[in-house]
């Protein structure tokens, strides 16, 4: 590379793996994440001026890519998948036709601390999370992984506060099923 | 009031519970979600889950992404890819 871009350079040693990473969970498609990283170094290249160096180099290129991430979805997922309450509740799946659960959840004894620590439990949960429609993952990721305010993820994604809520509701049941089953034992629910 | 009407199934309480997390509930949404969890343990264990599930991931943070690292082709790709971009670029002719 020219010695104007030695940047571009750096920053694909220093961060690529982590930006990958980062994409990939939330796009689950090793070619369009890559696009992603693609996209978010050429911007940041051409919008170094805007650098203020405030923040991390990482902390700066993980916001850019965040935006385009958060543009793709808007763009592209298909617009059911981001309205949703118009569509067949699919949380009724748990429940009987009286509204009652068809199989009854079970207090968890692991603490969280513990999961956090233990590798196996991550990578279910990375699994169960992946299983996800695309909005819903989105959505929740940002909301419970980067701590961001539901405002802030509304209008990434271009949806209602009670659309987000939808979301969110629908990830959670989901999300609780799937570590039932594939970690906090049994076949029930 | 019929009971019925009133009480909250578990399918509306759990869309309560996960309501819960994300704004205030309204004094009569709250003291309903409190009745259906005063009478059912199911409910309560779902709360429970959710509460660990919250907090978990609250507590990963970004080490709840995956590990997954470019590799060596990916990486070159991505070089090469971003150095034809800049050289057309500035091979352009500025108006």
């Amino acid at each position: 590379m020219a010695r104007d871009d030695e940047h571009l350079e750096a920053w694909i040693r220093d961060h690529g793996d982590y930006l990958f990473g980062y994409a990939l969970s939330r796009l689950r498609d090793r070619e369009l994440a890559r696009d992603m990283i693609q996209d978010t170094l050429l911007a940041a290249h051409r919008g170094m001026k805007g650098f203020d160096g405030k923040s991390s180099p990482r902390t700066w290129l993980v916001s850019i890519l965040k935006h385009k991430i958060a543009d793709h979805i808007r763009l592209h997922v298909r617009t059911e998948q981001l309205h949703e309450d118009v569509q067949t509740d699919p949380t009724s799946d748990w429940f009987g036709s009286d509204g009652k659960w068809d199989h009854a959840p079970k207090a968890w004894k692991d603490n969280p601390e513990a999961l956090c620590e233990n590798v196996d439990f991550r990578k279910v949960l990375q699994s169960c999370m992946g299983h996800l429609p695309d909005a819903q993952r989105e959505a929740f990721m940002l909301r419970e992984l980067d701590g961001d305010d539901s405002a802030s993820i509304c209008k990434k994604l271009g949806i209602s506060t009670s659309n987000f809520h939808v979301l969110m509701h629908r990830a959670r049941m989901a999300l609780r099923s799937c570590l039932q089953t594939h970690w906090f034992g049994g076949s029930r629910s | 009031m019929a009971k019925s009407s009133w009480m909250y199934s578990c399918h509306e309480a759990s869309r309560m519970i996960s309501d819960a997390l994300e704004r205030n509930l309204a004094p009569t949404e709250w003291m309903r979600l409190r009745m259906h969890l005063a009478l059912c343990k199911m409910c309560r264990d779902y709360e429970q889950n959710i509460h660990v599930l919250e907090s978990t991931l609250n507590r990963l943070g970004d080490q709840g992404t995956q590990n997954d690292q470019l590799s060596d082709d990916e990486k070159t790709l991505i070089r090469s890819n971003l150095n034809t971009i800049l050289k057309d670029a500035s091979d352009t002719p500025k108006p």
